[in-house]
């Protein structure tokens, strides 16, 4: 995967009492203001996780998908990762292999092509991986 | 404020050229952003690659603080960057007028988001900023933070434009009427290249595009339509086809914006204006040569037109190619031996 279509990583997948965490890399080349993320889009062993059940954790702050439109002043740095927490009745254990499906919706802020409206990008990685233990970086 | 560290010539690429060589760390993006070197590491491979002395950096990427920097940050880039005898060559600021969804930027915060980047690259002793806006009003506006902070103010001239575009010919028109020497163009190779780069169509092709919608593409490309027309007959041909624009992520419109096809003759034509080069490139081939951008001819513009600066590599693979399937600093240890080459054919020439 290439910097513009680079969600998942071999790391990806951590373990949460609550179900999944999913650790998410910018899609793009630089850091983008939270405000960029359009939407995320998550799918677990093929069935699509409802929006509004996702969480989103940039290191000690918890956002939901819908409140990351706000976020024009909290820098989700390129070398981080963008916690997606997954509820799920079963959390899957440590070394579970999981298919999960995540797309990241980008709205280029510096590119603008007319007043409001900017280049985006679309992200859509679907990967089998294993889950492994602790917090994710 | 840190003081600016004393402006440091760089060794010429090839004796009796101005033309010095260096890197921008986008280059090594990918390995950045998986975390693979902090920056003094990523620093260290570029020093032990001999691809230096020129560091240019993009903001956006490499500051955590952006658009700041914190006192312990610039302390840290010192020390990692000053044991490298590394000059700075050119920060990237960058415009995010886009920022907050209910609006755009006002022209006040268009001001203070630039000047704070401004800011940063003075305290990093970076002595030219790269910018990506050249509205009269914030330019004008901004030229007394350059004298401030002894600052080249260059606008990036890209894909899809060229010097003699329509809006570059008013940006040309607005720097005759301030008439100020801190102001020029960054030139990015991507505005004169002859082709489009095998390695886009690669990685469309692995986007699902076949023989045939490349070859459609290609000629949409090769067309003088500014970049709205060919982005839109382009999605239109792709609906034709059952296509979704947005399989192919930012690239149904980027392919415009990453490639352009002016004359590279058209260089002269704003030389004494060029303050700083992005020396674009996708790949080397095995006769050493990038295969979609002409760097002889190109050179030979900049070494005719007396041209005095850095070339500060930019590898742009990393937007089609997968982490490891290339390796960057082994291109652009290539691409400075094809730039050397091209220069040392170029005295020849002018001497001839």
């Amino acid at each position: 995967m290439a910097t513009g279509d680079t969600v998942l990583t071999d790391d990806s997948l951590v373990h949460r009492p609550e179900g999944l965490g999913i650790a998410l890399t910018v899609p793009w080349y630089r850091s983008l203001w939270l405000s960029s993320v359009s939407d995320i889009a998550v799918a677990v062993e093929g069935r699509a996780i409802p929006t509004e059940d996702l969480r989103v954790e940039l290191g000690e702050r918890t956002f939901r998908v819908g409140e990351l439109a706000d976020q024009w002043d909290v820098l989700w740095f390129v070398q981080d990762r963008l916690l997606v927490v997954v509820p799920l009745a079963g959390p899957p254990a440590e070394g579970q292999q999981v298919d999960v499906e995540v797309t990241v919706d980008l709205r280029l802020p510096y590119m603008q092509i007319a007043p409001q409206k900017y280049v985006t990008n679309h992200a859509s990685n679907r990967r089998s991986l294993a889950v492994r233990a602790g917090a994710a970086r | 404020m840190t003081a600016t560290a004393p402006a440091r010539p760089a060794q010429p690429a090839v004796p009796g050229s101005g033309i010095a060589l260096g890197l921008t760390l986008y280059s090594l993006t990918s390995e950045w952003a998986a975390g693979r070197y902090d920056l003094p590491g990523l620093l260290d491979v570029v020093d032990e690659a001999g691809i230096g002395p020129g560091i240019e950096i993009v903001a956006s990427q490499t500051i955590r603080s952006y658009p700041e920097v914190t006192p312990e940050f610039v302390r840290a880039w010192r020390e990692a960057f000053d044991r490298h005898g590394f000059v700075p060559s050119s920060f990237g600021c960058n415009l995010d007028m886009g920022r907050r969804r209910d609006r755009d930027m006002t022209p006040d915060e268009e001001y203070e988001f630039t000047v704070a980047q401004f800011r940063s690259a003075h305290a990093l002793g970076f002595p030219l900023v790269r910018i990506q806006s050249a509205k009269p009003e914030l330019i004008r506006r901004l030229l007394p933070v350059a004298e401030e902070l002894d600052l080249t103010m260059a606008w990036e001239l890209h894909a899809p434009l060229g010097p003699n575009s329509p809006k570059v010919l008013e940006i040309r028109e607005t720097y005759a009427e301030l008439g100020s020497e801190r102001l020029g163009f960054v030139a990015d190779f991507s505005a004169t290249m002859r082709a489009m780069s095998p390695t886009i169509l690669r990685k469309l092709g692995r986007m699902g595009l076949g023989r045939e919608e490349l070859d459609r593409l290609q000629e949409i490309w090769a067309t003088d339509a500014d970049i709205d027309a060919r982005h839109g007959e382009f999605v239109e041909y792709l609906h034709s086809r059952g296509i979704a624009p947005e399989t192919l992520g930012s690239f149904a419109r980027l392919a415009f914006n990453m490639h352009g096809h002016v004359d590279p003759a058209e260089w002269a034509d704003i030389m004494p204006l060029i303050r700083h080069v992005h020396a674009k490139f996708y790949d080397i081939d095995e006769r050493g040569d990038e295969p979609a951008i002409d760097y002889p001819a190109i050179v030979r513009e900049f070494v005719r037109g007396g041209y005095t600066g850095f070339f500060s590599s930019e590898w742009e693979g990393h937007a089609f190619a997968d982490l490891d399937e290339a390796d960057p600093v082994d291109l652009v240890r290539k691409q400075h031996d094809l730039i050397r080459r091209s220069i040392s054919a170029a005295l020849t020439d002018k001497d001839a």
